[in-house]
């Protein structure tokens, strides 16, 4: 479940609040621009952070059933998937951007040594994004490439893990005062989660708390008078619950409901609007064949002052 | 009550003539006449049974004694336990026990220890105990063909340093060998000059891993939907708070069990009835594909 198109709109909000501190125009547009940027800066990390976490969960939810092997298997349970995910967000300040994404990512899962979970994921995104203000409009457009590792593992009902990710983006946003910046952006983020895991025959359950740590270092440059780099740090505390039940032999349903909290952001982004809101949303699969399965799900945002976002992702699972 | 009495006729009566006599009274196809009443057809059934079973008794064939033996290890100090494979024991078990029609000399060794492993081998009785010896061994098994004991100072033992010391032979030695890795033993010397089985049934090939199933998850197959009948007799003879896990290698067996209606009364009927349980699991194998199903064999392979 992403909001990669939020994080982005955020990232690029984020590089009209730095360039206004480095060279800040004297325009009240621009202004209002700048006060009302870098919204929930730590999203496209978060989500991404987000989805490596279910994909482990599901991976050891899933592999319940024993083997009657020595321990040492170093890749079993395997299984390689393609997701499509489009992302709506608006931003319902005046001067906010609406945006649209659309991200692909491929994956592999896989159970290794001690039925460790392990999800090797890589993305690819690219975003559009406009101004709602009246007679003026800015055009951002950019991409990103991410790649995320995931490792965790239970005992009995409690579950333990971590996720690493790189983020790589390339952002150019023109501003009312025809100033073109361009932002690049390296990301990495860590985040650690200890929680609970539930399974009895076709329903299953897992409340997952996570402390995500993200370190940007923000390339930009501008057509104006400099370009510099900045850095920024932020913290967010994100609680995934996921419920599902297995219908019948084809369909499976199942409910996601997370909460978020930015507890940690820099300083000059003081305008920053929401720094706590709820995900939620059903999800759906359909299993083809023993081997096959496709799911869809259709997530919102509430809770959420600032940020009007709801996302679709549709996939393609294959086990092997 | 119609399939009990032909099975009790089946062992009391020849095959032909039960069949003969049943399809004539009830019109069940056959060379029989026109069908009677249902309910004077179960009287005339019942007082042929009764007659017969009185004409035949002196000449009757009682069914071969089985005995069975079984080593499995299950609660291994770190993993998932393996409650499918002590499930599967079971109903081994219960399906001898059911062809018997007798009590069985059985005899079940859970989490056994290297020296135990190898006294139980060791002195598995001869023939004179059984026409039929039936071995149930379940164990985690490494690629290499070594028992790994639950527990973790006990390591691991080769079918070598096991069965180092012969049993006695016994011709009717039936081993079934519920394990990952399975195939590998049937290169090994030891397995078939010391242990010397006169058939057996292998969970997995060489090269593949044996899971469990769970009957009470409804994906990624539904197995009680599919299979209603051997469902209905698993739950007869499980314990009541069954879990519903059962190795791939117990449900290809539940399912062939089912359709046998005459017990083996020789080494070809058990090699048959393998033969079964081999057609079982390579459906299921088809239907699940290979990463959760394995390939059950026996050895020597099988009439066809």
């Amino acid at each position: 479940m992403k909001t990669n198109c939020g994080m982005l709109v955020v990232t690029m909000a984020s590089l009209l609040t730095v360039s206004s501190v480095m060279a800040r125009p004297d325009d009240p547009v621009a202004d209002k621009i700048v006060d009302v940027s870098a919204d929930n800066p730590g999203n496209l990390y978060l989500t991404e952070m987000r989805e490596g976490a279910q994909n482990v969960i599901t991976l050891l939810e899933k592999n319940q059933a024993a083997h009657a092997a020595d321990e040492n298997l170093w890749f079993h349970s395997r299984s390689v998937y393609s997701e499509y995910t489009y992302t709506d967000s608006r931003d319902e300040r005046l001067g906010g951007f609406t945006s649209e994404g659309r991200e692909g990512t491929v994956g592999l899962n896989f159970l290794t040594i001690c039925d460790v979970a392990v999800s090797l994921m890589g993305t690819y995104g690219q975003i559009a994004s406009d101004t709602r203000v009246p007679g003026e409009h800015n055009v951002d457009n950019g991409d990103n490439y991410g790649l995320t590792l995931t490792v965790a593992k239970n005992c009995d009902w409690l579950l333990f893990g971590a996720s690493a990710g790189y983020d790589r983006g390339y952002f150019r946003t023109r501003t009312p005062n025809d100033g073109i910046f361009k932002l690049e952006p390296d990301a990495f983020t860590v985040a650690p989660f200890v929680g609970v895991m539930y399974v009895n025959g076709n329903f299953s359950f897992s409340s997952v708390p996570a402390y995500m740590f993200t370190w940007i270092d923000q390339d930009y440059d501008s057509t104006g008078p400099t370009s510099s780099d900045d850095h920024n740090n932020q913290e967010t505390f994100v609680w995934m619950n996921t419920v599902n039940y297995n219908l019948c032999e084809k369909l499976g349903v199942g409910v996601v409901a997370d909460w978020n909290r930015l507890t940690h952001y820099k300083k000059n982004m003081e305008a920053v609007g929401d720094r706590e809101w709820l995900t939620v949303g059903p999800k759906l699969s359909y299993q083809f064949t023993p081997a096959w399965a496709a799911y869809a799900s259709i997530t919102k945002d509430l809770n959420s002052g600032t940020y009007k976002t709801w996302q679709a992702i549709g996939g393609l699972n294959y086990g092997f | 009550m119609l399939r009990t009495i032909g099975r009790a006729r089946a062992l009391h009566a020849p095959p032909a003539e039960a069949s003969l006599l049943a399809s004539a009274l009830l019109g069940c196809g056959g060379s029989g006449g026109p069908a009677l009443p249902v309910r004077a057809s179960l009287l005339a059934l019942l007082a042929i049974a009764f007659a017969t079973g009185l004409t035949h008794a002196a000449t009757s064939t009682p069914p071969p004694r089985i005995q069975f033996v079984a080593a499995i290890s299950i609660d291994y100090a770190s993993g998932k336990p393996l409650r499918g494979w002590e499930n599967t024991c079971r109903i081994v078990q219960a399906s001898l026990s059911e062809w018997q029609g007798a009590p069985m000399t059985q005899l079940v060794v859970r989490n056994p220890a290297p020296a135990g492993l190898r006294q139980l081998l060791r002195q598995l009785p001869g023939p004179e105990t059984g026409t039929f010896q039936v071995i149930y061994l379940a164990a985690r098994h490494t690629p290499e063909g070594a028992w790994k004991f639950t527990q973790a100072l006990d390591g691991t033992a080769s079918w070598d340093d096991l069965l180092q010391h012969p049993p006695p032979a016994h011709a009717g030695r039936l081993v079934i060998l519920d394990v990952c890795h399975a195939g590998v033993v049937v290169d090994q010397p030891v397995w078939q000059h010391n242990l010397a089985p006169a058939a057996t049934l292998l969970a997995s090939a060489r090269d593949e891993l044996t899971y469990e199933f769970d009957f009470s998850n409804c994906q990624p197959i539904d197995l009680s939907a599919r299979y209603p009948a051997a469902t209905a007799w698993l739950r007869r003879n499980l314990p009541q708070d069954w879990d519903g896990r059962l190795s791939n290698l117990g449900l290809a067996w539940a399912i062939a069990f089912q359709q046998t209606l005459q017990p083996p009364q020789s080494l070809r009927d058990w090699q048959v009835f393998f033969g079964c349980c081999e057609n079982e699991a390579g459906r299921l194998r088809k239907m699940l594909g290979t990463k959760y199903a394995s390939t059950v064999s026996q050895s020597p392979p099988g009439p066809r």
